[in-house]
């Protein structure tokens, strides 16, 4: 079962154990650059799965990108809003 | 990602190319695009100051430019909200800094390509202001979310910069014509130049500042691999058509101030880490919708009226006592805003 966190509450980040496919939501939609690819980054040194909001295609090929760069897969899905990242890690 | 910087150092050679034609073609030396000078020239044909006039098309172009690639990309949205009058300021800092320097970063790129050794300190200060920025974002700094806003609002900036070109085409005698603004391509080179920057620009999301910010964030070197194909394309066809002059005296508008070189664009640097985007990009993003950027752009536009109306501009022998006393004031301003919208934050809390 995905444990889906609470974006702020460090409480149940600092329970994590790591390895599991602990889950964050971040939206990032409508901030400005690089500010999603600082979101993402701040959160992958804790979780193994992403799931990332942005508003616009320069902001989700730069955190698809990113993510590849450190051993992440991104998957990108357009939505209504904007687009949609799963990020999951790939080596453990 | 091989790929993806492939086709970055592809658009580098492209707009390289697009500025030796532009050069070739009648545009000042050294400028054969820069959104500071070429933003000041359009203030100046529309009567905002009185001195370097000329409506320059490059500057439309790339709005139009990169409006079709976003429009037709399905890439269009009208956008904005995310601290408008701050953004405003942080464009009038932005370009003091450049009047300062004697251009934009896209600028400082082919005065290096053209040999003038005064844009060294200038690159030096650019990266310095970048890399400050960095930190500043690093630690949290925003300004917040930007929000969809009704459609027509994003068409209205492109609509203008279309207007601007129509008059251009249409009716040149309506603007003024001095200075610096005198030396120019013809307008339909002018546009097509512009057009084809914009919209490469849109596609591969090119931004100078952007190049040393991520290699600092995130060690990503992307942008930096795409301008120095600029640099390189710039320099052989300056080199092959004789305008290749190594030095720092008798460089076409420029100043051999080093520590004002450097102080210019590090400020330069610093305001446009802030804003997301080098003035280029502001230009780009505003096409594709971007209000914040379209104010952003109008504080250039304000910035370069006030910087030739108060005498900020260098001149040949370096900067003004007032154009230092604006650095001043615009430094302590893009700092104050820097400081005054950092907030230490956890994943997920900005703009929440």
């Amino acid at each position: 079962v995905i444990e889906n966190n609470v974006q702020s509450d460090r409480s149940v980040n600092e329970t994590e154990v790591r390895g599991d496919r602990n889950m964050i939501e971040i939206d990032a939609a409508g901030l400005s650059c690089p500010e999603p690819i600082i979101l993402l980054k701040n959160a992958a040194r804790d979780h193994d799965e992403i799931k990332l909001t942005v508003d616009n295609r320069a902001s989700a090929a730069a955190c698809a990108r990113f993510a590849e760069s450190r051993g992440f897969s991104a998957e990108t899905e357009r939505t209504a809003d904007g687009y949609a990242l799963i990020i999951k890690r790939v080596n453990q | 990602m091989v790929k993806e910087n492939t086709l970055l150092i592809l658009s580098g050679v492209v707009v390289g190319a697009v500025m030796i034609a532009l050069s070739l073609s009648g545009n000042p030396p050294n400028a054969a695009f820069c959104s500071a000078c070429f933003i000041r020239d359009a203030a100046g044909a529309l009567g905002l100051h009185k001195s370097a006039a000329y409506m320059r098309p490059e500057i439309p172009g790339v709005v139009i430019g990169a409006f079709a690639v976003a429009k037709f990309g399905g890439d269009f949205t009208a956008r904005g909200g995310s601290a408008p009058f701050t953004r405003f300021i942080l464009g009038v800092c932005v370009m003091v800094g450049a009047i300062i320097f004697l251009g934009c970063p896209f600028r400082m790129i082919l005065r290096l390509a053209g040999g003038d050794l005064n844009a060294v300190p200038g690159f030096a200060g650019f990266i310095a202001g970048s890399a400050a920025g960095a930190l500043f974002l690093r630690a949290g700094f925003t300004l917040k979310r930007a929000y969809v806003l009704p459609e027509a609002e994003g068409y209205l900036f492109p609509a203008v910069n279309l207007l601007l070109v129509i008059l251009v085409i249409t009716s040149p005698a309506l603007f003024f014509l001095s200075g610096t603004g005198s030396a120019h391509a013809p307008v339909i080179v002018s546009l097509a130049g512009g057009i084809i920057i914009g919209g490469v620009g849109r596609r591969m999301r090119l931004c100078l500042v952007s190049g040393a910010r991520d290699f600092f964030l995130f060690r990503q070197y992307g942008m930096i691999f795409c301008f120095t194909a600029v640099f390189v394309t710039v320099f052989a066809g300056n080199v092959a058509f004789g305008n290749f002059r190594l030095g720092f005296a008798d460089q076409p508008t420029a100043h051999g101030d080093i520590l004002w070189n450097f102080l210019g664009l590090t400020l330069v640097g610093f305001a446009s880490a802030l804003l997301g985007g080098c003035p280029f990009r502001q230009l780009v993003l505003a096409g594709g919708g971007n209000t914040d950027s379209a104010i952003t752009v109008l504080g250039f536009v304000t910035g370069a009226a006030v910087s030739h109306n108060f005498g900020l501009v260098s001149t040949p022998d370096g900067p003004t006592v007032a154009g230092k006393l604006a650095f001043a004031v615009c430094a302590a301003a893009a700092l104050a805003v820097a400081v005054a919208d950092t907030k230490k934050t956890t994943t997920g809390e900005i703009g929440a």
